[in-house]
């Protein structure tokens, strides 16, 4: 079997699997989040205010018996899920993942969060285009100047970098650049300016640079660390009695061979920057998707949690495969499929 | 405040005054913005949905009442001004209704009575933003959506439940659906029956009920249910009603515990641990968002007490008692027998003593209109008289005053965007977009209109040149600014940065910014109708109780009020706000700036000469020195009232004196030498920053006070030279620090009381009535109808011994009591000099206020409740801009958006802070106004 085909073969396994892993995934977090205790207002302003809220999501249903008598009870979850199903599959359903009621009124989860996205995936691509070569690009850095000053001084600051939380700096960095020397804006702008405006990007400088600092001491201490491995190889010595030069010898052999555990770390990176971070996102009031997820949990806004949910699984089964399949791009020694 | 800088920020000042007089208009080519901010974005601003307070915060810029309450010109007060309508509403005689009208919406009372059908004539020049004219059949289409049964609006009992009842609106509102409603509506008082009776009664202890306003007045929206009835009352171990009350309580305890699931509830870990109904906690019940049939107790095994021994027995933990000889199955009759028990009880007057007055305090299921018999939306009372006037046709009667408070909101929608807008899931409609989501959602009509709805990052507001009142001439000066640009900003730090800046026009303070901007001229104070007190335990048996055997460790000395008196002296509440509380302010009374002793005219209770009396009448005979003595100079020193209660060297004396008193008295227990005056301050959270803040304050300022007491003693030779009594204050976590208060397990807790500001008289109950349960003052509770007070009702300068000294009780009953001879009601609401009745009110009204007075000034004196401060949060408002008043007028603020000025154009205040290098931090701290 050609390696095209074992790698195709591959491929469609894993997207088999990816399905039923969905499906499970997609059951577990219906069930899960409709179990957890509803929020019921303590000293309520009106029982009927609280029933029509959980009759409209689905939770609960009227019940008139015989006589006449109204009662609400809770609907059985599956049938709740089998209700949600309904609607998903119904062709020409404008609302097929239901409707917001608590996060945006009546609006549907998909606007709700692709509404958010666009800010979120700016500032994690413009993060990402700054931490991948800084990062790689101080790691070979370091790893070239093994145990001299240059590298116990970054790997000091790579360590600082890495320990201390991202809102730390963000805040020391909106505190100096924003208050003290006024050179850049705290909050980022709106998007009626632009996203791509000179004012939308300089109001992005600082949450990309708060984002992108500890991806760089992450993408440094790791270059450094595999790039140094390398370096010390016996292939290494061999290419420098070739008559390679050092500098040949570190970028075509060296470096591509430690690429091979940095380059799913790349994508990793890259698969996340539809995810926001809700620490970020709060101090310069970006309007991103960082606390959608939990916003829906705590607000038990059930039909946008079950849609954000599947929305970032089904990113993150893609993301693993490509990744998977990546390794036998970037190293030809890896084989997809193999059987032993 | 360096010079250079106060010169330039005075500077600054006047050229912006001058600026003024040009703003409002744009005219000058200079535009005047508001930036503002908000922390939470707002989701739905549509008038007929919204239920947060920043929801509604759109259309206050973009739309109008019919009315609206405003400012007066003195700026001290407020007055109504007809604004979507072109004057004030017209009282139509019901004899002029035609025998249609009285056929459609009152044809179960015939003749209606007066103050129900009112015309109101519309402004003509009124219209939506898009130059379309708003007119009458709007309107009342408006109202249809309002009230559409399909679309179940969250403010449509804004039309049925309050003050306003527009006829049939609730009907409409709730055909074809049928709902669990309060029986206390429906009953006729005569007979007990309900329209549409089907015969299923409930109880529910958690649900509002208005049966709860008429046993409490002024209850706020949380405590409107029959839990709150059951438990703020007096409790006697043989009274049949407390009996009645304490199995209510537990039987319905018992029937959720045990039938019913807890799976949804936020506290299931609690329910899990749940071991009797004792175990059920108010929260756990107030949770459960059920009615409870009556009949489930006949249904199911629910046990309740027998006698007022509420023992619990049960050995092997099955949920029936072992001690049956305590506890008995309910049934349906035994819980409508103790309800019934427990109604007329407590019940005043006649009505509660009906052998079916339970049903005041129980649910019905009302079927309003049985589906074949609907109400058609002409029947509900409104209608379009003519292009520009509606009718509204009431079918209960409201007062002019009340109405024009009542139509200060609107229910205007534009109708084709609004059906435009309507979501439909599977044929059913869901509800209306509204006002949601984006401005292209919406509609304005105000003075401003939205521009910009970016949910989460932005809302622009710009001036509405269509809105009438730039034309009218009736708005000059009003409105200046050209634009409200409102940013949502979620980090506090951000905003405060922000603001500094000079990029935002206000900013909320919280306490660790009152550090910074406490004492800034440009803060200012939202006030609530709360004041914080120190309540103490001043029972002596118990407090000798609590002191239990404990070696040199003495409660009792809390019992006298020399000593208390001193403890008071000894706080100087204006610091204590200041360290301790984000916004409040030092008070020594009971009721606040906002409290009104008269609603038509606004006027503040504590602006009145009776609320002025009551400082002097608690600390006017306390000088500087002790009534009697001088100083060393031979001067009494009166204490001055901007101390607010604040005098170190009276306390001193005054400690001194209570603990002499104690040291030489011959009571059981009493504070011997070398004790320490054990003081258990009981607070919610130990943890939180205001409580240690506050606890520190009262810490250091007793404790220096108490060692400058013994000081004195010693001089006095009461203690010996090596003698002392030292104060062990310290403080327990009690999240049920009401209910311990209310049993005397305390010595001292901060107790919080307020009350719905139209109604001063109404908050006098939680310390006058003497079977109010959870009064915090354990010393005097239940005593009230007993301990009597001089006050000098009639105001002629003495106090009549027979007929001005009566019981707190009985003073509270004269005003608040139901066949009180004091009724202002009966007089109207605006009763104006000349009017006939004017003189024969003003005489009632000054006697209430008299009494009032006379009660706040008696309970302060008592020194059992200590007020420290009248809660309010605070703001700053920017250089920028001025405010039309720096005095808070009740239901007002400040004069709001509407008579905001500036001192700055936009240019001019982006120069004034480029010449403060965009840094105002300093003057902002320094600026004393």
């Amino acid at each position: 079997m050609s390696k095209f085909k074992q790698t195709l073969n591959y491929i469609l396994k894993r997207l088999a699997l990816m399905v039923l892993t969905f499906v499970v995934i997609f059951f577990i977090c219906f069930i899960l989040v409709r179990l957890l205790p509803t929020t019921v207002d303590s000293g309520m302003k009106d029982p009927e205010i609280f029933y029509k809220t959980m009759v409209s999501q689905g939770r609960m249903k009227q019940v008139v018996d015989q006589y006449g008598k109204v009662t609400y009870v809770t609907t059985p979850v599956f049938e709740q899920l089998w209700i949600f199903l309904k609607g998903l599959f119904t062709p020409g359903n404008p609302y097929p993942w239901g409707l917001s009621y608590k996060i945006e009124w009546l609006n549907s989860p998909i606007d709700v969060l692709t509404k958010r996205l666009p800010s979120t995936v700016l500032i994690n691509i413009y993060s990402m285009l700054i931490s991948i070569p800084c990062g790689i690009g101080l790691g070979i850095f370091m790893a070239l100047k093994k145990n001299k000053w240059q590298d116990h001084v970054l790997s000091v600051l790579v360590m600082l970098f890495i320990s201390v939380p991202s809102f730390v700096y963000a805040f020391l960095m909106q505190y100096l650049f924003s208050y003290v020397w006024q050179i850049l804006p705290s909050m980022t702008e709106s998007s009626s300016v632009g996203w791509f405006s000179w004012a939308m990007i300089k109001s992005m400088i600082l949450p990309v640079l708060s984002m992108c600092f500890g991806s760089i001491a992450g993408f440094a201490r790791y270059t450094r660390a595999e790039l140094t491995e390398v370096l010390t190889s016996d292939f290494m010595l061999l290419a420098r009695t070739k008559g390679l030069t050092r500098a040949q010898a570190t970028v075509r052999h060296a470096f591509r061979n430690s690429l091979v555990p940095i380059f799913p770390m790349i994508l990793g990176e890259i698969i996340s920057v539809l995810s926001g971070s809700l620490i970020i996102e709060n101090i310069f009031s970006i309007n991103g998707v960082g606390a959608l997820y939990l916003q829906s949990i705590q607000m038990r806004d059930y039909d946008v949690f079950q849609f954000v949910s599947m929305f970032y699984i089904t990113i993150g089964l893609f993301g693993t495969l490509v990744v998977d399949v990546s390794y036998g791009i970037v190293d030809p020694r890896i084989r997809m499929g193999g059987g032993k | 405040m360096n010079n250079k800088k106060t010169a330039t920020a005075i500077l600054g000042f006047v050229a912006g005054m001058s600026l003024v007089a040009c703003g409002g208009g744009g005219n000058s080519g200079k535009t005047y913005t508001y930036n503002t901010y908000l922390s939470t974005s707002p989701t739905n601003w549509n008038v007929h949905n919204w239920e947060t307070s920043d929801e509604s915060y759109i259309t206050s810029f973009t739309e109008m009442g019919l009315y609206d309450c405003i400012l007066d010109e003195k700026k001290t007060g407020y007055e109504f001004v007809p604004e979507m309508a072109e004057e004030f509403p017209i009282a139509v005689d019901s004899a002029d209704l035609t025998d249609e009208e009285i056929d459609t919406y009152y044809s179960k009372i015939g003749n209606p009575p007066s103050g129900v059908v009112w015309d109101i004539k519309l402004n003509k020049n009124a219209v939506w933003e898009d130059g379309r004219a708003i007119k009458a059949d709007e309107y009342v289409q408006s109202m249809e959506r309002q009230l559409n049964n399909k679309l179940v609006n969250y403010r449509a009992d804004s039309y049925y439940n309050g003050s306003l009842v527009i006829a049939n609106a609730e009907t409409y509102y709730k055909q074809g659906r049928q709902t669990t409603e309060p029986a206390f509506n429906y009953l006729n008082a005569d007979t007990g029956e309900v329209p549409d009776d089907t015969g299923y009664w409930y109880m529910s202890l958690s649900a509002k009920t208005p049966y709860a306003d008429s046993v409490f007045s002024g209850l706020d929206e949380e405590s409107e249910n029959l839990y709150t009835v059951l438990n703020q009352r007096s409790s006697k171990a043989s009274d049949p009603v407390e009996l009645a009350a304490t199995r209510v309580n537990l039987g319905y305890a018992y029937y959720i515990w045990q039938y019913t699931s807890h799976e949804n509830s936020s506290h299931k870990d609690s329910w899990d641990k749940v071991k009797s109904p004792k175990d059920v906690s108010k929260d756990m019940i107030m949770e459960f968002p059920n009615y409870v049939d009556y009949q489930e107790f006949s249904n199911n095994d629910v046990y309740v007490p027998r006698t007022s021994d509420t023992t619990w027995v049960d050995e092997d933990e099955d949920g029936i008692p072992d001690n049956e000889d305590k506890w008995e199955l309910w049934s349906e009759k035994a819980a409508q027998k103790d309800l019934q028990t427990f109604v007329a009880g407590i019940g005043r007057g006649t009505q509660y003593a009906k052998t079916w007055s339970w049903k005041y305090a129980s649910f019905t299921l009302i079927t309003t209109v049985n589906p074949e018999d609907e109400v058609k939306f002409e029947e509900v009372g409104i209608k379009a008289r003519d292009e520009y006037t509606i009718r509204l046709y009431l079918s209960k009667s409201i007062t002019n005053l009340n109405l024009k408070f009542a139509l200060c909101g609107n229910w205007l929608v534009n109708i084709p965007l609004y059906d435009k807008l309507n979501v439909y899931v599977g044929g059913e409609l869901k509800g209306t977009k509204y006002a949601t989501d984006s401005a292209a959602n919406y509609m304005s009509y105000g003075p401003y209109k939205l521009t910009n709805f970016e949910a989460g990052k932005l809302i622009n507001i710009e001036r509405n040149d269509k809105w009438y009142g730039y034309k009218d001439g009736k708005h000059e000066k009003q409105f200046q600014m050209d634009a409200i640009k409102t940013t949502i900003i979620k980090d506090h730090g951000t905003a405060m940065g922000e603001f500094e800046k000079g990029k935002l026009d206000d900013i909320d303070l919280n306490v660790n910014d009152m550090r910074k901007y406490g004492s800034s001229g440009r803060r200012s104070t939202t006030y609530e109708s709360y004041t914080q007190k120190i309540s103490f335990n001043t029972k002596r048996s118990k407090l000798l109780e609590r002191q239990g055997g404990e070696a040199n460790v003495n409660k009792t000395a809390l019992a006298n009020i020399e000593f208390r008196t001193g403890l008071s002296l000894a706080l100087d509440r204006n610091d204590f706000a200041r360290a301790a509380t984000s916004g409040s302010k030092g008070f020594t009374g009971l009721l606040n700036d906002l409290y009104l002793s008269q609603v038509s005219t606004g006027e503040a209770y504590r602006n009145t000469k009776q609320g002025k009396s009551v400082y002097n009448a608690v600390y006017g005979d306390k000088g500087g020195t002790k009534p009697g003595e001088t100083t060393e100079s031979g001067e009494n020193i009166p204490l001055d009232e901007s101390k607010c209660g604040y005098n170190k060297a009276l306390a001193v004396n005054y400690v001194a004196d209570g603990l002499q008193a104690e040291l030489t008295s011959s009571d059981t227990g009493h504070l011997q030498a070398g004790n320490k005056i054990d003081i258990e301050f009981r607070v919610y959270d130990s943890e939180s920053e205001n409580t240690i803040a506050a606890f520190n304050f009262l810490n250091t300022a007793w404790t220096g006070i108490l060692n400058e007491a013994c000081d004195v003693l010693r001089t006095r030779g009461v203690l010996g030279a090596d003698e002392n009594i030292e104060l062990n204050l310290h403080m327990v976590k009690d999240e049920d620090y009401y209910d311990s208060a209310k049993n005397g397990n305390y010595d001292m807790i901060f107790s919080i009381w307020g009350g719905a500001a139209i109604n001063p008289t109404g908050l006098m109950e939680v310390y006058c009535k003497a079977d109010f349960v959870s009064c915090c003052e354990f010393g005097f509770k239940g005593q009230q109808n007993s301990v009597v007070l001089p006050i000098d009702q009639n105001g002629d300068g003495t106090v009549d011994p027979d007929t001005e000294i009566k019981s707190y009780d009985a003073w509270y009953q004269l005003l608040e009591g139901d066949s009180t001879p004091l009724n202002e009601g009966v007089f109207g609401d605006e009763l104006q000099p000349g009017d006939k009745d004017y003189e024969a009110w003003k005489n009632i009204h000054e006697q209430r206020m008299n009494i009032l007075a006379g009660l706040e000034a008696g309970i302060i004196n008592r020194f059992e409740a200590i007020p420290l401060v009248a809660r309010g949060t605070s703001s700053l408002l920017g250089f920028k801009v001025e405010n039309a008043t720096d005095t808070y007028v009740s239901l007002i603020g400040y004069g709001g958006i509407r008579f905001m000025t500036f001192n700055y154009d936009d240019a001019a205040w982006d120069k004034f802070c480029a010449e403060h290098n965009n840094n105002l931090s300093e003057l902002y701290q320094t600026y004393e106004g």
